[in-house]
């Protein structure tokens, strides 16, 4: 009852943090003036409201779903509390590919750079597949195995940065994660997605829950690993990937809300992917919002806001722990 | 709003159709009626830009800038934004464009432009790059008419070209011409004056860090290269990094040093024999000049003070 409690004050916080991002920026719409805004078409803020703070909140809480429950995925795929997509070099990939379409194809339309990051993501779970022999090494290799991919991905994009020294900013803002001038198009693209694989992601809880207890038990339980190990890192992928095509490589979130959910609600994966999905909501609606308003009228990039916010109350959750222990 | 572009210029085809029609039909009789006509249409600016087409219903009054060459760009026409992008740094104009620009709204980073600020100055003219805002286009356009001009990757002959949509897009388009040919006039005296141009020049944004080639690529090489100078890199990239050894080795004859920084790596190549080897150095001619007014404003105002800097330093005394 009380994990369920739980997950209900994250939901009620999300849709304070929402409201909040709504509502802050360059001007500070009250609560009344927003309300109208969403209802009469012509009213005073319902540019700015709707056409971009609604798209770029509803943006932060898809991709935090995304790549919140991605890496609830991965970590306990691979029994490390380590682990995330940007670990085992998802990120890095789309971020290889994000940057080679900033740095060698600044022509090229809008939309080819969120396919780039996509198609990067997928290439780099396709390198991790051939190199692990398909999974069938241990998780402890397979982590190792994703570093190295990442690393190697790493090190194109020092290579570009180096290469085209005066054009980093764009390649820099993109990777730090930025939510600046996402809009309606973002939505439609990243919704679908999210809206099929966060179910799946749920209903395999149960599967996540026997991972937890190692391969032995897993196999005398009856689960064929490889296999479903295979689907499961496709389910992380494929969230990660749809998640930083749309924001930009956070790595952060994937890491970090996993954790704090666990903290929160124990070992069970029907309340942590659905406490995860809310935390990593907020996070990037919290993130956002500050970064919008500090320097006016610049804006810090929601990656590092979310690094410097979720960070802190990482840490203090751990010392709790720790004296609880 | 595709959909409305459409149909206000199957309007605007069908509509000229007509008007030309009569204006046979009378030819001769009403020719003053059909001068009024005329005039009634060249109120609407229609302009083709790298991201389609936009019309605007008259002359755009209140202007938006997501880049330091509009600036300089509008500066020659007289036209005051009244919201320029400048990485919130007012410094980084060049001294002759400030001069002439009135007080704006700053809108932020040329890279991350403000769009509620944006908004919020309900202008009727966004002027925006193809590079840093083509993500942003849609919503652009939802504020008011846009016009995208690829000025990031321009070289001198683009930029030459987007002054003249510019002045168009403004309502100015016959100001923009003479202003021009007037522009041409000045770089041509600046040759004039200027005799052999027959050597090897590099200009050079310096920083802690390195020392960054502009070649014939970029906006500024390829201005030295139509005056007539040769770039003595001739790379594939626009803005190649140089160690000192490559400098020794391309061996300009003349350098222009845009430092970005108060300190630069060259004050420690100073100190390495092989910056005496150089061609340049040995003849004394390395230059310090403003990195405002060489590369980051790019429009007539500064290529004329480019021009300017050139002949005060290496024109025939």
């Amino acid at each position: 009852m009380r994990k369920i409690m739980i997950v209900i004050f994250s939901f009620l916080l999300m849709v304070i943090f929402f409201t909040i991002s709504l509502s802050v920026g360059t001007v500070t719409i009250s609560l009344p003036d927003l309300f109208s805004s969403v209802m009469q078409k012509d009213s005073q803020f319902s540019f700015i409201v709707m056409e971009y703070r609604l798209p770029r909140s509803v943006i932060s809480i898809l991709a935090g779903f995304g790549l919140a429950v991605a890496g609830v995925i991965l970590q306990s795929l691979v029994r490390n509390p380590l682990a995330s997509p940007d670990v085992i070099g998802v990120t890095k990939g789309a971020g290889f590919f994000a940057a080679l379409v900033i740095f060698l194809f600044p022509d090229s339309p809008a939309y080819v750079l969120p396919a780039a990051a996509l198609f990067g993501a997928f290439f780099a779970f396709i390198l991790l597949l051939i190199i692990s022999k398909r999974l069938t090494i241990s998780p402890a290799a397979f982590t190792l195995v994703g570093i190295a991919v990442g690393a190697i991905f790493q090190a194109g994009i020092q290579y570009l940065i180096v290469k085209f020294p005066t054009d980093i900013n764009m390649a820099l803002l993109w990777m730090s994660g930025s939510l600046w001038g996402r809009g309606w198009n973002e939505v439609l693209s990243l919704l679908p997605w999210i809206m099929i694989l966060l179910p799946i992601s749920w209903s395999q809880y149960q599967k996540l829950n026997v991972f937890q207890l190692g391969d032995e038990y897993s196999k005398a339980l009856g689960l064929d690993i490889i296999r479903q190990r295979f689907l499961l890192l496709l389910l992380s992928v494929s969230l990660a990937g749809v998640s930083v095509a749309s924001v930009g490589s956070i790595g952060f979130i994937g890491l970090i809300a996993p954790h704090i959910a666990r903290q929160l609600v124990g070992g069970r994966h029907q309340y942590i992917i659905p406490l995860a999905a809310l935390i990593g909501a907020n996070l990037m609606l919290i993130g956002d919002s500050i970064g919008r308003v500090i320097i006016i009228p610049r804006e810090v990039p929601v990656g590092v806001m979310t690094a410097i916010i979720g960070a802190p109350y990482f840490v203090y959750l751990l010392r709790k722990e720790r004296k609880r222990n | 709003m595709h959909q409305w572009i459409k149909r206000m210029l199957s309007f605007a085809v069908i509509s000229a159709l007509i008007l030309s029609l009569i204006a046979c039909g009378n030819s001769g009789k009403n020719e003053a009626k059909t001068e009024v006509q005329k005039n009634n249409k060249e109120e609407a600016i229609e302009i083709e830009h790298a991201l389609g087409t936009t019309v605007l219903d008259k002359r755009p009054e209140k202007i938006v800038v997501l880049e330091f060459s509009y600036t300089d760009a509008l500066m020659t026409l007289d036209v005051q934004p009244i919201g320029i992008a400048d990485d919130d740094n007012p410094d980084l104009f060049m001294d002759d464009v400030k001069e002439k620009l009135n007080d704006y709204t700053s809108i932020g980073s040329r890279y991350e432009p403000n769009i509620e600020i944006l908004s919020s100055l309900q202008p009727d003219l966004i002027i925006a790059d193809l590079n840093h805002h083509k993500a942003i286009y849609d919503q652009l356009k939802g504020i008011a008419p846009t016009i995208v001009l690829d000025d990031h990757q321009a070289d001198y002959n683009q930029m030459l070209d987007n002054y003249l949509l510019i002045a168009k897009a403004v309502g100015k388009e016959a100001e923009g011409k003479a202003r021009l040919e007037e522009h041409k006039q000045k770089i041509e005296e600046a040759k004039q004056k200027l005799g052999d141009t027959d050597m090897t020049v590099l200009p050079a944004v310096t920083n802690p860090e390195g020392f960054f080639a502009h070649s014939d690529h970029s906006y500024t090489g390829s201005f030295l290269a139509s005056i007539g100078f040769d770039d003595p890199v001739k790379s594939e990239d626009s803005y190649p990094e140089l160690s000192l050894e490559q400098l020794v080795e391309t061996n300009p004859q003349a350098i222009f040093l845009l430092p970005a920084t108060e300190n630069t790596i060259v004050d420690e190549w100073k100190k390495n024999p092989l910056w005496q080897g150089i061609d340049a150095v040995k003849t004394n001619k390395v230059f310090t000049v403003e990195r405002r007014d060489w590369a980051l404003s790019r429009g007539l105002i500064s290529s004329e003070k480019m021009a300017e800097d050139i002949v005060e330093n290496l024109g025939e005394k």
